[in-house]
């Protein structure tokens, strides 16, 4: 024990400038976006602590500041802020890194550079990025159920777990993947929701206009960046395929039409899951294979039948994996096709494993991998029906 | 500045002439008769109203004229009159001379054998030894024309009974205690340990006082180098008074200016048993119910004696939440300064939202609040030692204003704050062996922690082991058996291993560490020898 608290000691004994809690403001999000004359858009959402006090006994202040600031550079940017805030800026905290849309086709490494430099980042913060609406935005956007909204976001992103339908990325996945060569990156994004119905709202408590709900915001799917630039969106299905591949599905959801009455669906429930991506190069060919091995359960039947007879388990089987081979076939498409960038990193294994092959075509690799042949091998075990076989349906002559 | 010098010297030889003297005196024989002795006696005692002179005859041998010289109170009157003045006066009813005997021409061995019907007596033949005597609670006869007194043990004080001591309280085990009369504590141990060779030397200390004491160990069971170390340590003392056993920890421990101790006390004789039984010396001293042992090592500080009576499983926890205790009770405060002045990055993003909002409008920067709240802490916890018992009440409610709530809403403390020192002051109590000196530790830790944060908490670890590891204990290295290690003992440390699993009595009490100490002891003397 003591020799743990000492080496803890040592490995943490970090820097030793003295800053009282109660003189920083605590940074939680960060967003970016472009001003029209060019400049960088650099929006902090800060916890502003008294309020939060203040909230638990019953006031309905709002418990962030959210405040922009321009300049040439981040690094301008945040110190502009200093011109009102009347504390420092603190970014260990940082829960939330939001790029805007416009930012992230310029390209977003030159706003990671500042984050990866300065000591004070939190690495681990989760990265996003928006589609349709601004950074500003996003943040400005308040939670009915958090007091800060940048928790509320990354707790969404949590729950992805059982929903498979993001690409969960942090900032230092980011900044360490974006040095690769040939590699592309996948981060999540957030938008807004398009078919919001407005009659949700209920009675005279009409929205402001200019201000967002995190509800009114969608965070699925995926945004491709090749070499540093957006370049395109994945939706939440491709999205599925992809992590899919590379092995980063928790749980999720997949329905299927249920054979034995027409227009009713089930629903499987992910269990577990491991994906493996595989290269090969024969003769200066590359072959590129995805294997996904994953298992679940029923859990949920619409319809009539009884689909827990063994040619009924087979079937649904192979429907479910015709699902999750359409869904991996899709983003590879989209990776081969529409954007021509590898955010599958199949390029860790020609660089690991095929370091000559490598050699010779990485000036155009991404070339080299829009053309390989992709193999898809999916295998799918429903382990259980859950608590019931048959599903309970009404008592019919006919249906037994 | 000469004469100061002159001064200081003549001073000097003025004390060796009064020690001189007072060796003279020591030394004096008794003066052979009667009135001499009576005279004496009176002198010495003059202005002393418990002083009581009785003077008899004894009718057998030619009306021989004895006196019979006690402490009022400190001696039991009962007895006195019974069987030392009764036997005395009544032999001269029932027998008569007995010229024939020769056995009995010795008045002295007549009275012995024939007359006192009570169990100790000695014979004292010089006249400090038997004013000493009397002034411990024994009655001295004189008797006239012999140059030899009779100390007859008739000591009987008012004394407290053998109670349960409030600062060792155990669940189980014995719940006897060590009162003040050294004797009463002699035989508690020794009904424990019930061997001849568990030895009690006493010893007399202290010039005005003339303590006694008593230094216990089981001969063959303790390196005989701690016992002869102890002994010439003890020897060297030269002071007026010796009150409590803490003056003797003052003047034979190996660190005086060290904030550690090393030298145990204990209350409880199970504890001091256990402790000689492992190979350890204790002193008791007359007048308090705390006896030292030594050597003392810094694992015994996280051992109570109840671990060895409770099961091993269990022993062993609590072992390990001592040492846990002891972590919090020492750094807790400095970690907390540290990661909320420092390394604000460490804390989770939630407890740092708390925090945050909790330190929101308070005046004082962290260091200061926490200093704040410790110092009160140590206020309130003097009071509560010091005051009368019927204040109690006022202080206690006080002191929940003072550190609690409504500090809180005053805004000059935080509530992680409060839950800080809360928790600090909770654990302080898991280790009274460590009493004082994990506050000097905490204070030290937390200046710190605030000069530097965790890079300031690792230093102040590195000094404060670095001070650990050269201590010594009567030789024995304080910090052993882990450093150095002797791997054997590690049975009994954080683990303490079943009774019956623990074959070998602790090597690191055993081990000849004294070669350094004697080596050094001797390379002094060879210099002298040398010079000379």
């Amino acid at each position: 024990m003591f020799i743990i608290l000492f080496s803890l000691t040592f490995l943490l004994s970090g820097c030793w400038n003295n800053v009282d809690l109660s003189e920083i403001a605590i940074v939680t999000a960060v967003g970016f976006d472009r001003t029209d004359r060019g400049d960088i858009l650099l929006t902090l959402q800060m916890v502003k602590p008294g309020t939060i006090k203040a909230i638990s006994q019953g006031s309905t202040e709002d418990p962030v500041w959210v405040y922009s600031s321009t300049g040439e550079t981040v690094f301008t940017a945040i110190r502009n802020q200093l011109t009102t805030l009347n504390r420092k800026a603190y970014f260990s905290h940082v829960q939330l890194m939001i790029i805007g849309e416009e930012v992230a086709r310029e390209g977003v490494t030159d706003i990671f550079d500042l984050f990866e430099r300065d000591k004070e980042t939190e690495r681990m913060a989760d990265l996003l990025i928006t589609r349709g609406i601004t950074a500003r935005e996003v943040l400005q956007a308040q939670s009915e159920l958090e007091n800060i909204p940048a928790l509320h976001i990354r707790s969404i992103l949590k729950n992805n777990d059982a929903l498979a339908k993001i690409k969960k990325t942090t900032f230092f996945d980011a900044v360490r993947r974006i040095r690769i060569r040939g590699n592309s990156l996948a981060i999540g994004v957030i938008q807004k929701q398009e078919n919001k119905d407005s009659q949700e709202d209920s009675g005279g408590k009409k929205q402001d206009e200019g201000k967002l709900e995190i509800k009114d915001l969608k965070i699925e799917g995926t945004a491709v960046i090749k070499k540093g630039k957006l370049k395109g969106y994945l939706d939440p299905f491709e999205t599925r395929g992809l992590i899919f591949a590379i092995d980063e599905v928790q749980s999720g959801i997949i329905n299927v039409d249920n054979p034995l009455e027409v227009g009713k669906k089930v629903a499987f429930e992910i269990v577990k899951s491991s994906g493996n991506i595989k290269g090969e190069v024969r003769d200066d060919e590359l072959k590129l294979m995805i294997e996904v091995k994953a298992s679940g359960r029923m859990a949920d039947q619409q319809g009539k039948g009884d689909l827990t007879t063994p040619e009924m388990v087979k079937e649904m089987e192979s429907r479910v994996k015709a699902v999750i081979k359409k869904n991996i076939q899709d983003a590879v498409d989209k990776a081969q096709q529409d954007y021509q960038s590898d955010f599958f990193r199949f390029v860790k294994i020609v660089y690991g494993d095929y370091y000559e092959y490598w050699e010779k075509i990485k000036d155009n690799w991404e070339e080299v991998f829009s053309n390989a042949p992709v193999e898809i091998k999916v295998q799918w075990t429903t382990t259980s029906s859950s608590l019931i076989k048959k599903s309970g349906q009404p008592y019919t002559d006919a249906g037994k | 500045m000469f004469k100061k010098f002159l001064r200081i010297f003549e001073f000097l030889k003025l004390k060796r002439q009064n020690d001189n003297k007072e060796k003279n005196q020591a030394e004096e024989l008794l003066p052979e008769s009667i009135d001499k002795v009576k005279t004496l006696l009176l002198e010495i005692f003059s202005e002393c109203s418990d002083f009581n002179l009785r003077e008899v005859v004894l009718p057998a041998k030619n009306h021989t004229r004895l006196v019979i010289a006690y402490l009022d109170g400190l001696v039991d009157k009962d007895l006195i009159n019974r069987d030392v003045i009764k036997p005395i006066m009544m032999e001269s009813t029932c027998e008569t001379d007995i010229p024939g005997d020769n056995n009995y021409i010795d008045v002295i061995n007549y009275l012995k054998e024939k007359v006192l019907s009570v169990s100790e007596i000695s014979d004292v033949t010089r006249l400090k030894p038997a004013v000493n005597l009397i002034l411990t609670g024994d009655t001295v006869i004189f008797v006239d024309g012999k140059r030899v007194a009779l100390k007859v043990g008739t000591w009987g004080w008012e004394t407290r009974g053998v109670e349960e001591p409030d600062t060792e309280v155990v669940v189980r085990g014995p719940r006897e205690g060590f009162t003040e009369t050294l004797r009463t504590n002699s035989a508690l141990l020794r009904r424990k340990i019930k061997n001849p060779n568990l030895k009690f030397e006493m010893m007399t200390l202290g010039k005005q006082t003339n303590t006694d004491i008593c230094i216990c160990y089981i001969k063959g069971l303790i390196h005989e180098d701690i016992v002869r170390t102890l002994k010439r340590r003890l020897e060297k003392i030269k002071t007026d008074a010796i009150l409590e056993s803490g003056y003797l920890e003052e003047f034979i421990e190996d660190a005086p200016f060290s904030i550690f101790q090393t030298i145990a006390n204990s209350e409880k004789p199970d504890v001091v048993a256990g402790k000689i039984l492992e190979g350890r010396a204790a002193v008791m001293c007359d007048g308090t119910p705390f006896v030292l042992t030594m050597p003392h090592l810094f694992i015994e500080s996280l051992i109570s004696a109840e671990d060895y009576y409770s099961r091993p499983y269990f022993s062993t926890l609590v072992r390990w939440l001592r040492l846990l205790a002891l972590l919090i009770t020492s750094s807790l405060p400095a970690y907390y300064v540290a990661s909320v002045a420092f390394h604000q990055d460490v804390i989770p993003f939630k407890l740092m939202l708390t925090i945050a909002q909790s330190r929101e409008g308070i005046p004082f920067s962290v260091f200061t609040e926490t200093l704040l709240m410790g110092v009160t802490y140590e206020l309130l916890r003097e009071a509560g030692v010091r005051m009368p018992r019927p204040i109690g009440q006022a202080i206690s409610i006080v002191g929940a204003l003072v550190l609690g709530q409504a500090a809180v809403e005053a805004g000059i403390a935080s509530n992680p704050v409060i839950m800080v020192t809360a928790i600090t002051a909770i654990t302080s109590f898991i280790l009274p062996p460590l009493g004082g000196t994990i506050p000097i530790i905490r204070i030290f830790l937390l200046i710190a922690a605030n000069i530097m944060g965790y890079m300031g908490i690792m230093l102040a670890y590195i000094i404060i082991y670095i001070h650990m590891c050269t201590l010594r204990s009567f030789g024995i290295p304080y910090m052993a058996p882990f450093s150095p290690l002797y791997g054997m003992d590690l049975k009994d440390t954080f683990i303490r291993v079943p009774i019956w699993a623990m074959w070998f009595r602790p090597r690191s009490l055993m081990v000849d560490h004294f070669d350094y100490i004697e080596k050094g002891y001797r390379m002094k003397r060879d210099i002298k020898t040398k010079e000379d």
